[in-house]
């Protein structure tokens, strides 16, 4: 039967989730300046607090699920600005889950694993990975060289999960590797400058004569391992969900000091053009829930969809933009100052459209899918 | 918990329906826009998929709005003419059964269960200002009973209607009137012709000073039934945009430009996923509101803003698939230019038309 009503033990998490972004949104702004500095495990406010991510699992039967509630915990991490507490999760993991062998999961199963594909020629097409592991049959190692860059949690993270081009006497093509921090020849680069998401660590990682052992190849290939894109796309939504609902809540507040507020039964000659845009908003806002939702409902019940993740992704992306830039509109000149949230929002925002496949990506995936196209037909 | 799974009687109403707009409405939406009539043999067949008569069932059926929904959305993939036609019986037929006292039921719902197809319609929404009847409709106490004065704009069918379910602003908010369609002082306006949707000959109501019992005043607030029909006029716009996009999916795949497909071309075949996005996330709006509607007292919020949504993207849809069409979406020998027409037509219907 549809259904969008959350259950008891949902409403009870997202309570805790929602209390515990107010809590967190008092240090939105302490990475503005500061973008070296890393994101604590837990900001103090935490203390006391049940962490939301172990109340899913002890509760996991009496909710909607733990795909569904993760993408709405997110969101509302989102919400405050900034996680209160660090998710210790990252893509890498989803990954090596998906690509790994069990005795491979097994080993790096609860460390935090950053995933390393990006290279300065370009994210969004692997096959352009000039990164290369060459294979040492005499030490029975990976020797790993190459660079990559964007890559989320590369000074915090345990281990990277690194995409490279294998040398190799019979083998050829692409293939990942976990390299685990301290391994030699693995450097950590300067945490990029940003425009937005100052308190997310972004930084290049260096493989310069980097050996690992044979164990360390996950070789699954490679699209199951780009399959995990499918189950984070739509949280990356998520988050832009959280960051738009936000930056609409607070222009609604300003709004509401003037005497503007949103009425459902007003047509466009009865309301003003400030609330009719921030409705046109709100319509695309749950219209993307509800489709952020809908992947991850299909994700829980089959398996990643196809493009049902790209579909979320592309509306999450295009949302950011919009929201973001109509409320600086709304708001006007308070929409710029540092003393209010919608800059920041503004500035955070925009990467949602960008990382894990940008909206063209997204929009490529969906097309040559409806299309019946293959990669070198529609590129 | 959340779940997009529809039940099996959802379902098998969904495929009833489907199979009814592919073989019967949309090959007669053309002519029947052409005529600015719909053939009777079609309303007839439209009746008998027992839409009307399960609205009209004073036994609740489980999710009654997703049901409808459902069934809306698959006719307006057919046409989207046809699919208001019938909705305008469906949300008279379920404000007195669920709102209605039992007397109001036995009174207007009984026909309902005939064979031949009636027509009723939720008059909503007062006539344009701009459109020369501008007056808010309005009743007030008149002896034992009521008496309406006002004007509603753009009814469906409105010769047609044996029964109207108008809204007027009274002392007490706004409130429902039951008003038969032949009582004095009503008077049906000339149908003119409109943008889209011409088969529904829609026409303005105008009611000047027209006297109901106190007994034909529907018990409770406007609510439900403007979200109920937020919700149809939402599964209409979906059932239209997935219409649109289906059609031009293979289209671009065989039009052949300067030597390849256009549909090969990332600014076509972004556009076909931008189509495809916004058409699955109508109908999974247009559901979710009408889950909550079904479950919850009201669905204010989400049936607007569901509604909201669909208009713009559906138009957006309708807009692009002309476009990609060239010439041959802005001649009257393919759907193309009635699918825009209908799309702009149903987008600012919001209350009016009684949907």
């Amino acid at each position: 039967m549809v259904s969008f009503a959350l259950t008891r033990a949902d409403r009870a998490i997202l309570k805790e989730a929602k209390a515990q972004a107010d809590l967190a949104s008092r240090h939105a702004r302490e990475f503005e300046h500061d973008e070296d500095r890393m994101l604590p495990h837990a900001f103090p406010e935490a203390e006391g607090r049940p962490d939301t991510r172990a109340m899913l699992a002890h509760l996991e039967p009496e909710t909607s699920g733990a795909k569904i509630l993760t993408a709405l915990l997110y969101l509302e991490d989102w919400r405050g600005g900034v996680p209160l507490r660090e998710a210790r999760y990252s893509l890498g993991n989803t990954a090596l889950r998906i690509a790994g062998a069990p005795e491979q999961y097994e080993r790096w199963r609860n460390r935090t694993i950053a995933i390393g594909l990006t290279e300065s020629v370009g994210g969004s097409d692997p096959a352009s990975t000039r990164t290369t592991a060459t294979w040492d049959a005499a030490a029975g190692e990976w020797v790993i060289e190459g660079e990559k860059i964007f890559i989320t949690y590369a000074e915090s993270c345990d281990a990277v999960l690194v995409l490279a081009r294998l040398v190799h006497p019979e083998r050829r093509g692409l293939s990942a590797f976990m390299v685990e921090k301290g391994t030699p020849g693995l450097s950590v680069g300067r945490q990029f400058r940003k425009m937005g998401i100052r308190f997310e660590d972004t930084a290049p990682l260096a493989f310069s004569a980097c050996r690992v052992p044979a164990f360390n190849h996950i070789d699954g290939d490679l699209k199951s391992m780009l399959r995990s894109f499918s189950e984070s796309r739509p949280v990356v939504a998520a988050y832009a969900l959280g960051v738009t609902r936000a930056a609409l809540d607070f222009t609604w507040g300003r709004l509401a000091e003037i005497g503007i507020a949103p009425d459902y039964d007003q047509g466009p000659t009865e309301t003003t053009a400030a609330a009719d845009r921030l409705m046109s908003l709100e319509a695309e806002w749950e219209a993307t829930w509800t489709v952020v939702l809908q992947a991850k409902w299909i994700e829980q019940n089959e398996g990643p969809g196809k493009i049902d993740s790209s579909m979320a992704k592309a509306m999450g992306g295009g949302l950011a933009r919009r929201v973001t830039q109509t409320c600086i509109d709304v708001l006007g000149v308070c929409g710029l100052s540092d003393a209010y949230p919608i800059e920041k929002a503004f500035r955070d925002a925009r990467i949602f459209d960008i990382y894990e496949g940008t909206g063209e990506v997204q929009r490529l995936i969906i097309a040559r899918e409806i299309l019946g196209y293959s990669p070198k037909e529609l590129n | 918990m959340i779940s997009f799974a529809l039940t099996e009687e959802q379902t098998l109403v969904q495929a009833a329906a489907k199979q009814f707009a592919a073989d019967e409405a949309r090959p007669a939406a053309r002519a029947a826009d052409e005529a600015g009539e719909f053939p009777e043999m079609l309303l007839r067949r439209a009746w008998d998929l027992g839409l009307a008569k399960s609205a009209a069932d004073a036994e609740p059926m489980d999710q009654p709005s997703v049901l409808n929904a459902v069934a809306l959305g698959e006719i307006a993939h057919g046409d989207a003419a046809l699919a208001v036609a019938l909705a305008g019986a469906l949300g008279f037929a379920r404000a007195v059964a669920s709102q209605g006292t039992e007397a109001q039921r036995e009174r207007h719902l009984a026909a309902f269960q005939s064979d031949a197809p009636v027509f009723a319609a939720v008059a909503t929404r007062d006539a344009g200002w701009f459109c020369g009847q501008g007056r808010a409709t309005r009743a007030g106490r008149a002896g034992n009973g009521w008496r309406i004065e006002g004007a509603k704009a753009l009814v469906p069918l409105a010769a047609r209607c044996d029964r109207l379910l108008v809204t007027a602003e009274t002392e007490e908010g706004v409130r429902g009137f039951i008003v038969e369609a032949k009582s004095p002082r009503l008077r049906i306006e000339p149908a003119r012709g409109t943008l889209g949707m011409r088969a529904l000959q829609m026409a303005d109501i105008v009611l000047d000073g027209v006297e109901v019992t106190d007994d034909e005043l529907l018990p409770g607030a406007m609510r439900r039934v403007i979200d109920a029909s937020r919700i149809a006029l939402t599964a209409v716009l979906g059932g239209l945009a997935r219409a649109v996009y289906e059609y031009t999916l293979p289209y671009v795949k065989e039009r052949v430009v300067h030597g390849e497909p256009i549909g090969r071309k990332q600014a076509v075949a972004f556009k076909l996923a931008d189509m495809h996005i916004a058409a699955n996330a109508i109908r999974w709006t247009g559901l979710r509101a009408a889950a909550e509607l079904d479950s919850n007292p009201e669905a204010a919020r989400t049936a607007r803003l569901a509604q909201r949504y669909a208009a713009e993207q559906a138009l957006k849809i309708a807009d692009e698939g002309v476009q990609l069409f060239g010439g041959y979406g802005f001649i009257r020998e393919y759907p193309l230019e009635m699918w825009y027409r209908n799309a702009r037509s149903l987008s600012v219907l919001d209350g009016l038309a009684g949907v």
